[in-house]
């Protein structure tokens, strides 16, 4: 067998079999699943529970706004009802059996002054209220008294329920009932996800966020295995250099052998805990989900860079992980790669709003760089073919330069010990080799 | 059978000469020693030699031709800092070496197999190297250097921090070598190790060679006309015998010049002294070793 195949299979099979890697690969989705399923539930129960819990708000109103007889229906109501329907009842008969909330569980009272409004706030028998002052119709302001909450806590509470209660009172016997109607609930936008042959999606809103989860979550994954399974690359030439077993090797392989083969074996490993986390998190979320619109283009795509960016990377922290004389010192060295090839998230928002736009295009053409965004952008967007064969043939072509550049360092750094060299002696090493 | 020549080779490291135009050939078949204080460059040398750095300039031939990747699978070597994966199986780890040299999968099997027979170890075939005791980790090193039968076996310091029973062990193994035809380069600060196993040496002292040739001539050059008898006292003159010194209870007797040591036994047997023991005076390997290290740094110093 070829030598470097050789290689590439002791470090597929030492990585898979180190117990790091085999809790990585299984253990950490169940983890994750277990974790967003207890999450889930508990949102779910808290939310609910909001949900019921009655807030009462106070209003104070003090140039006579509001209807007395919506008023007195109003308060102390308790049936629960849509929006619109609420408000077109209030407007239509004045039930006010029907009147009890607006927004959310809100209950509203009303007090004849501000001190006595303040004094129930104090005895919290309500949460706040709100003041309609006398000269609100030529202010249009109405004032919001409230207690400091916390920093997630909603500052508005019933706020909307206020909002339309005054516009229903403003317009009331004022204009017809379909006019009165719309200027009391501002218009609802309806919107459709259409597909490329213009027939509507019927995933709708889901399947714009599937198309992105395939992509998003081979980055994710790309980043998670990079960090992962580089690190036992570097783990794995910090040892063999501490324990010398690096000149046998290299009396047997040529640095360029042992360098692509640990490359290879590591690609290897990575792409077995993609498909781990593959067929443990995205297939059975595929069939729980059936709107989860998982294309293979993208797959392909997002496959293809995955490789090539493993490869770029691997070869980099190869080469530079080879410089340290332990592996402390192998991680400090190839740092600056895995840094590299992050930058993308930073940039997240610009290359999803604008995922054709130059900066995206620049990003996907510098070979560090290239791999995450292409996965964003074909999450994001219809990228034209050229754009991806280009990028890919960068990251392809830098990949001979890189490894050519790695193989150096490498074959400098396995026979080095000592003091770690400084990025001059490096430059000056690398110039003279 | 496989021969090494180096031509005048150089290697500096900054503004350090590791080796200053070192040349010597190691004949097919035979067991070379390479002597050297600490620093001297031998393992510059034993680096360059398996292309693991490239010498500045000057040769180095396998075969008569420049070291391929190929010849590497039939020269093996033991680093003088050892270890092996810690973490991996006895089997594994010699299967790995044997394969990296050439061998089938299936061949590298049967060799560890055959190898651990061999070393008596068969049973620890499946445990991991840091479960073995250190004298056996150290078997399975020279057993990993050994397992692909190779052409030329090159190994820096072998005997260094073994214990007697492993030294012995290594020595059998490298004998063995030698007996099988192959040529063996060895390093080492032990004397006795060189004088028991070595057919040829060199020596290097600051990166100059200093001492080179066959293991019996080194020892004749560096040794006195004396012969060292063990035998019943010397009564009266023997007109061969040019002067005589105690050495513990042996006579070192100094033979005029021109006289063989077979003709000093007969006048000695002829005048009736009872002879135990009747030997060449040689010189240790280790004091030449000492006389030629101190003179090379002297005239280095000068």
């Amino acid at each position: 067998m070829n030598k470097t195949l050789i290689v590439a299979r002791r470090e597929y099979l030492s990585t898979v079999r180190r117990r790091g890697f085999v809790i990585a690969t299984i253990g950490m989705p169940l983890f994750f699943v277990l974790l967003y399923g207890i999450i889930g539930i508990v949102t779910y129960f808290t939310v609910r529970q909001e949900q019921e819990k009655a807030e009462t708000v106070g209003i104070v109103d003090e140039g006579g706004l509001i209807k007395s007889d919506l008023l007195a229906k109003l308060a102390g109501s308790d049936v629960e009802n849509t929006m619109e329907e609420q408000v077109k009842t209030m407007l239509q008969n004045r039930g006010g059996q029907q009147l009890k909330k607006l927004a959310g569980r809100i209950q509203l009272k009303t007090f004849k002054s501000r001190e006595d409004a303040t004094a129930a706030l104090v005895m919290k028998q309500i949460r706040c209220y709100y003041i309609i002052p006398s000269d609100f119709l030529r202010t249009g302001v109405i004032r919001l008294e409230i207690k400091k909450g916390g920093l997630m806590s909603d500052n508005e509470p019933g706020w909307n329920s206020v909002r339309r209660l005054v516009v229903a009172s403003l317009v009331d016997g004022k204009l017809d009932e379909a006019l009165a109607l719309r200027v009391s609930i501002p218009p609802k936008l309806d919107s459709e996800i259409v597909s490329d042959t213009g027939q509507p999606d019927k995933g709708g809103k889901f399947s714009q966020i599937s198309g992105f989860a395939v992509p998003y979550a081979f980055m994710l994954f790309f980043m998670m295995a990079i960090m992962g399974s580089g690190g036992y690359l570097l783990q794995g030439v910090a040892e063999e250099k501490e324990n010398r077993v690096i000149e046998i090797l290299l009396s047997s392989v040529t640095t360029d052998q042992l360098l692509a083969g640990k490359v290879i074996g590591l690609c290897g490993a990575g792409l077995t805990q993609i498909a781990a986390w593959i067929s443990i998190i995205v297939a059975p979320a595929a069939l729980v989900f059936p709107f989860l619109d998982l294309r293979w283009s993208q797959l392909v795509v997002a496959v293809i860079f995955f490789l090539l960016g493993f490869l770029l990377f691997g070869t980099l922290m190869g080469g530079t992980g080879a410089l340290g004389n332990n592996l402390k010192e192998s991680q400090q060295s190839s740092i600056v790669w895995t840094m590299s090839s992050i930058i993308p998230v930073f940039f997240v928002h610009i290359l999803l709003s604008e995922p054709n736009g130059t900066f995206a295009r620049v990003l996907s053409y510098i070979p560090l760089t290239a791999p995450i965004t292409v996965m964003l952008r074909v999450g994001a967007t219809r990228v034209p073919w050229w754009d991806i064969t280009l990028s890919a043939v960068i990251i392809f072509a830098s990949l001979f330069v890189f490894v050519r550049l790695a193989a150096k360092l490498f074959r400098m750094g396995t026979l080095m010990y000592g003091k770690r060299p400084t990025l001059m002696e490096i430059i000056r090493w690398l110039r003279a080799s | 059978m496989s021969k090494i020549n180096l031509e005048n080779v150089w290697k500096r490291f900054d503004s350090k000469v590791a080796v200053a135009g070192v040349s010597f050939e190691i004949p097919p078949g035979k067991v070379f020693g390479l002597l050297g204080p600490n620093g001297a460059g031998k393992t510059t040398l034993i680096r360059m030699m398996m292309d693991i750095i490239k010498p500045d300039s000057g040769t180095i031939l396998f075969d008569g031709h420049v070291l391929t990747t190929k010849d590497k699978d039939r020269i093996t070597y033991l680093p003088e800092e050892r270890g092996l994966y810690r973490k991996e199986k006895v089997r594994d780890v010699l299967e790995y070496f044997g394969e990296l040299k050439g061998l089938s999968r299936q061949n590298s099997r049967a060799r560890t197999i055959e190898y651990l027979t061999k070393l008596d170890m068969i049973e620890v075939h499946q445990k991991k190297i840091e479960e073995l005791s250190k004298g056996n980790q150290q078997k399975i090193q020279i057993a990993a250097t050994l397992i692909s039968d190779p052409q030329v076996v090159i190994l820096d310091e072998p005997f260094t921090g073994l214990d007697p029973l492993n030294v012995r062990v290594t020595k059998s193994l490298l004998a063995e070598e030698g007996r099988k035809g192959k040529t063996v380069l060895f390093s080492t600060h032990q004397m006795n190790q060189v004088e028991e196993l070595c057919d040829e040496l060199l020596m290097i002292n600051l990166g100059k060679q200093v001492l080179y040739g066959r293991l019996e001539d080194i020892l004749q050059r560096y040794s006195e006309p004396a012969l060292l008898v063990e035998c019943s006292p010397l009564d009266g003159t023997i007109p061969e015998i040019e002067r005589v010194t105690m050495e513990g209870k042996l006579r070192k007797i100094y033979p005029k010049p021109g006289i063989a040591p077979h003709t000093v036994l007969k006048s000695m047997i002829d005048r009736g002294i009872q002879i135990e023991r009747f030997q060449k005076a040689s010189t240790p390997l280790e004091e030449i070793f000492i006389k030629v290290a101190q003179e090379s740094s002297r005239e280095a110093e000068q």
